[in-house]
């Protein structure tokens, strides 16, 4: 140590010169960390503010749910999905007084995804329409937004994919190209039937045509879609009937753009899907 | 120099970024007329109906798909449509119809399409009324599981269609008296091949000479034994923890019996 | 001073044999089999893996992050020795640069075949997406690599065969372009305190963001909370300078024997001792807040949960909390000690607390998850059996660590600038 403090004189020049180089230093970092804050502000406040348009939204009745897994199997056939690769999953719940129902979950189309604020390369973005889409090109399959997904509702191609999915033809043929291995896909409310569908005058959640395989294949209409702006659509006319609509996981503040309506606790209505 | 590479870099980079929101989306099925000409663009539907029961009868993809006012000439601009039920599968199976929408599967309104593919008219998964019936009546057919009527042959629509073929699937005292017609009679049952001897077993593998029965049979074999739930958590080989021993014990024979490492300096003396 | 480099050596009667060759040859075979896995992996996908969508990270992650922490050391010693400019560092400073390269790389290359897509990892880079923590922390493990490289650079140059290869004067054009890369090697020496700086900064950005990777997950309960970026921070200081006071003991006691004074490396061992202590005193406050002061229903029904797994909460207590106090306090006396066979194995401990609280840190959520159910939410307990295909790739990283850094401590001469100048 007193070796060292001998040999400073001739160097204190420097560490002037020095000490003025890491001021700079810190300053241009601190400069570069603001940068990047206000432009993350930016792009936040940027996303919020856009509520014109149209917004999709499912509704899902669970009182006329018979857990038929009707919605799997064409979203299956749709998406050309193996039986291990689900994007929509239907299980048997109960409620706190022990009755049984079945819980039917897409992807929840958040409004404030976990999975769109965690994707490093931009992947998975909200479209203008609220639908949390992926970019299959851009997807590096870091497998961070499954971690996030509070629903589990990302899946990961962990196989090449397969040529025909096992529910083809019987609840449809499959409308989308083949993702590759090793990225992460999700449900998408059938996003191309929507574009398609409002290219040729069609109105999704209405026409069959333009509305997501799943609400279509329904045998009971337990599935309604529609655009939660417009108060004329089949889901607003719905959800303003409904005395009681909830969101899965709502206390994490991730809004949902499904809606459930939760079950009655009348029992026949139990007895009536089971008989 | 070095900032021009960068921009070509740069460059580079944006030809290599691609991916518009819907390059993987395809062209909706559309419809089209004459069976042939529709096989063109439409195999796989075409195919299924000249496997079909339907393709004996005077009938075409025109009978369901009709083309709808719009503008334009042909089909790819025309839509096709697809009729009603009402006009189309009620033309002929009236009977059906008006059964399937006055029971309790109509109230829910259910169509002939949830359990029928339009094209093969098969039922839909895989074609088995087992399976198409225990998507949404899971309990009732795990309780048929191993059962003697399942030994015996006989699936869900053995009693709950019968032998009319009715839709309304209701099963009545008939369905019962086709085979058990004098319930004396046991020996109708092990005409059937019933193996009594074997009936504890016929949870596990059941006991049959029916051929429907053997098909039958093994698929409940495979839902009856449930897969093991496995444990949760991190399941690591056992030969990390012998590596982990060594490498612990290795340190501690070390500490107690080694010598300290390396020459000390000379300030330290 | 390199002449009096001992190396290990077994002794068989008369005869010494360097055992250098033998351990080189131990580890290419480790690594050669790792290539095997590596291959497998990349040519049929992660389905190889034990991992599923219930637990999409696993032993890779936890390798990575570990890798990380283990170059803890390197933006420390950056500031000790380039802006708090204390000389009898200086050497060992070099050497916290050489780990703490190794550490990334390693965490790199892991991390690589960890991607569904291998040749898309340049993504980042180009597609940015500020919002995420994953992408900063890829962008400062990027940009962070460049400094540690800028940072090695001369002090690889320093070994003797880039001046004296007879190639060099051979091949002109070699011998030219030598030149080139020793006056930038020299311009980026002097630029060493701003790179320190650079160093510091972006270290500690992305050691937090590595547990801000985790804390901002509010789906999982277990993970959502705010002192994760600290602990990361500091047990990756803690286990960096710990894995940085054996690993000098070795080449600067054992093989350069004089080149380092033992009361610097005391002062390494202190050092790592009083961030241990920080740490744990820190995680007894965190523990306290998760388990004792939050009512939250579902992270309590995960902590219980987790307890019941045993091999979490034994690591926890034993290797988060219970050792690491010991080790701490004994390395912070050091001085006292004054027994480097005892400070060494003390000093392992805090170098398995980081891995262990990395390991646990990335479980925790995976495996005990909270359903979406909207009535009865409860734990969903998931399981994950690593396959042999990770532990391959696992051990190619690790042998490539061992290996870089066995040649570095045999042939870098870790000159002082002491002896430039005489």
């Amino acid at each position: 140590m007193e070796k060292d403090s001998e040999n400073k004189p001739a160097g204190k020049n420097v560490s002037r010169r020095d000490l003025l180089k890491v001021g700079a230093a810190l300053l241009g970092v601190t400069g570069l960390t603001q940068f990047v804050g206000l432009n993350t502000l930016k792009v936040r406040a940027s996303e919020t503010i856009d509520e014109g348009g149209r917004k999709w939204g499912m509704l899902i009745d669970i009182n006329k749910c018979i857990g038929c897994n009707y919605c799997t199997y064409a979203c299956q056939a749709i998406n050309n999905l193996a039986d291990d690769m689900l994007y929509n999953v239907v299980t048997a719940e109960e409620t706190q007084s022990g009755e049984e129902f079945f819980l039917s979950r897409p992807c929840m189309q958040c409004a404030e995804a976990p999975c769109v604020h965690v994707c490093p390369v931009e992947a998975t973005y909200y479209r203008p329409d609220g639908i949390v889409a992926m970019n299959y090109d851009r997807c590096i399959g870091c497998r961070y937004c499954q971690v996030a997904c509070p629903y589990g509702a990302r899946v990961f191609n962990w196989k090449e994919p397969i040529e025909l999915s096992p529910k083809v033809p019987d609840f449809g043929t499959p409308e989308l190209k083949n993702r590759p291995r090793g990225v992460v896909e999700k449900c998408h409310f059938c996003s191309h039937r929507i574009d398609e569908g409002l290219e040729n005058g069609l109105t999704p959640g209405v026409d069959a045509q333009a509305t997501p395989a799943c609400v279509v294949v329904c045998p009971t209409n337990a599935r309604i879609f529609g655009d939660t702006n417009d108060p004329q659509s089949p889901i607003s006319i719905a959800r303003a009937e409904a005395t009681v609509t909830l969101r899965l996981r709502e206390e994490l503040s991730t809004e949902p753009r499904v809606y459930y309506i939760p079950p009655n606790p009348k029992p026949e209505t139990q007895e009536e899907a089971g008989s | 120099m070095f900032w021009r590479f960068f921009i070509a870099l740069l460059g580079l980079f944006a030809l290599l970024k691609t991916g518009d929101d819907n390059v993987y989306a395809l062209q909706p099925v559309r419809q089209t007329s004459g069976n042939e000409e529709c096989s063109e663009c439409h195999e796989k539907a075409v195919m299924l109906w000249t496997d079909s029961k339907h393709a004996g009868v005077p009938l075409n993809c025109t009978s369901c798909h009709v083309v709808l006012p719009g503008e334009g000439e042909e089909h790819p601009e025309l839509q096709y449509s697809v009729e009603s039920e009402e006009k189309t599968c009620a033309t002929c199976h009236n009977d059906h119809y008006t059964q399937w929408y006055g029971g309790q599967h109509g109230d829910l309104s259910m169509s002939c399409t949830t359990c029928h593919e339009p094209h093969s008219q098969q039922q839909k998964l895989i074609g088995d009324n087992q399976t198409t019936c225990e998507a949404c009546h899971k309990k009732q057919v795990d309780a048929g599981h191993g059962s003697t009527h399942e030994a015996a042959g006989a699936s869900c629509v053995s009693c709950h269609i019968g032998n009319d073929s009715g839709h309304l699937f209701n099963a009545t005292i008939s369905t019962c008296n086709s085979c058990h017609s004098d319930i004396h009679d046991t020996n109708s049952l092990v005409l059937a091949g019933v193996d009594f001897a074997a009936q504890p077993a016929a949870t596990e593998e059941p006991v049959a000479t029916d051929e429907a029965a053997v098909s039958e049979g093994s698929e409940a074999g495979t839902t009856e034994a449930a897969p093991e739930t496995p444990k949760g958590g991190v399941n690591l080989p056992s030969w990390l923890l012998l590596i982990a021993g060594l490498l612990v014990g290795g340190g501690v024979v070390w500490v107690v019996i080694g010598k300290d490492p390396g020459i000390p300096t000379e300030d330290e003396k | 001073m390199i002449n009096n480099i001992r190396y290990p050596t077994l002794r068989l009667g008369k005869t010494s044999i360097d055992l250098f060759p033998f351990w080189i040859g131990l580890l290419s075979i480790g690594f050669l089999f790792g290539l095997v896995g590596a291959f497998v992996v990349l040519r049929d996908g992660l389905d190889v893996t034990g991992l599923s969508n219930a637990v999409p990270w696993g032993l890779w992650i936890s390798i990575d992050l570990s890798a990380i922490s283990m170059g803890g050391s390197a933006f420390v010693f950056g500031v000790i020795v380039y802006i708090l400019r204390i000389k009898r560092f200086e050497v060992i400073g070099k050497l916290a640069v050489l780990l703490g390269f190794l550490g990334y790389s390693t965490a790199g290359m892991v991390l690589l075949f960890d991607l569904g897509q291998p040749l898309r990892f340049w993504h980042p880079i180009v597609f940015w997406q500020p919002h995420s923590l994953l992408w900063e922390v890829t962008m400062c493990v990027v940009l962070y690599l460049n400094v540690l490289l800028a940072e090695l650079l001369p002090i690889v140059l320093e070994h003797p065969i880039f001046k004296t290869h007879p190639w060099l004067t051979r091949y002109r054009l070699l011998g030219n372009l030598m030149n080139k890369v020793y006056s930038f090697s020299a311009w980026l020496h002097k630029a060493g305190p701003i790179l320190a700086i650079a160093g510091l900064t972006l270290s500690l950005l992305h050691q937090a963001s590595l547990g801000a990777t985790y804390s901002v997950l509010a789906g999982r309960g277990i993970w959502f909370n705010q002192s994760a970026p600290v602990q990361f921070v500091l047990s990756a200081m803690s286990g960096g300078i710990a894995l940085l006071f054996i690993t000098s003991v070795f080449i600067f006691r054992v093989m350069r024997s004089g080149m380092v004074s033992d009361s610097a490396l005391y002062d390494v061992a202190r050092l790592a001792g009083g961030i241990t202590l920080l740490l744990t005193y820190l995680r007894v406050w965190d523990w306290a807040v998760t388990n004792y002061y939050s009512f939250d229903r579902e992270i309590f029904l995960q902590t219980q949960i987790l307890d019941t797994i045993a091999p979490y909460s034994l690591t926890f207590w034993l290797g988060q909390a219970l050792l690491p106090v010991i080790a701490g306090s004994i390395l912070l006396a050091a001085k006292s000690i004054k027994n480097f066979r005892y400070l060494m194995a003390v000093a392992v401990i805090p170098i398995i607390a980081a891995i262990i609280t990395r390991w646990n840190y990335n479980f925790a959520g995976l495996i005990a998850s909270i359903s979406y159910d909207p009535f009865t939410p409860n734990i969903v307990l998931n399981s994950y059996t690593p396959t042999w295909v990770e532990f391959a790739v696992g051990t190619m990283v690790i042998c490539y660590w061992m290996l870089a850094f066995s040649l570095a401590a045999r042939f870098l001469p870790f000159k002082s600038s002491h002896d430039h100048h005489e």
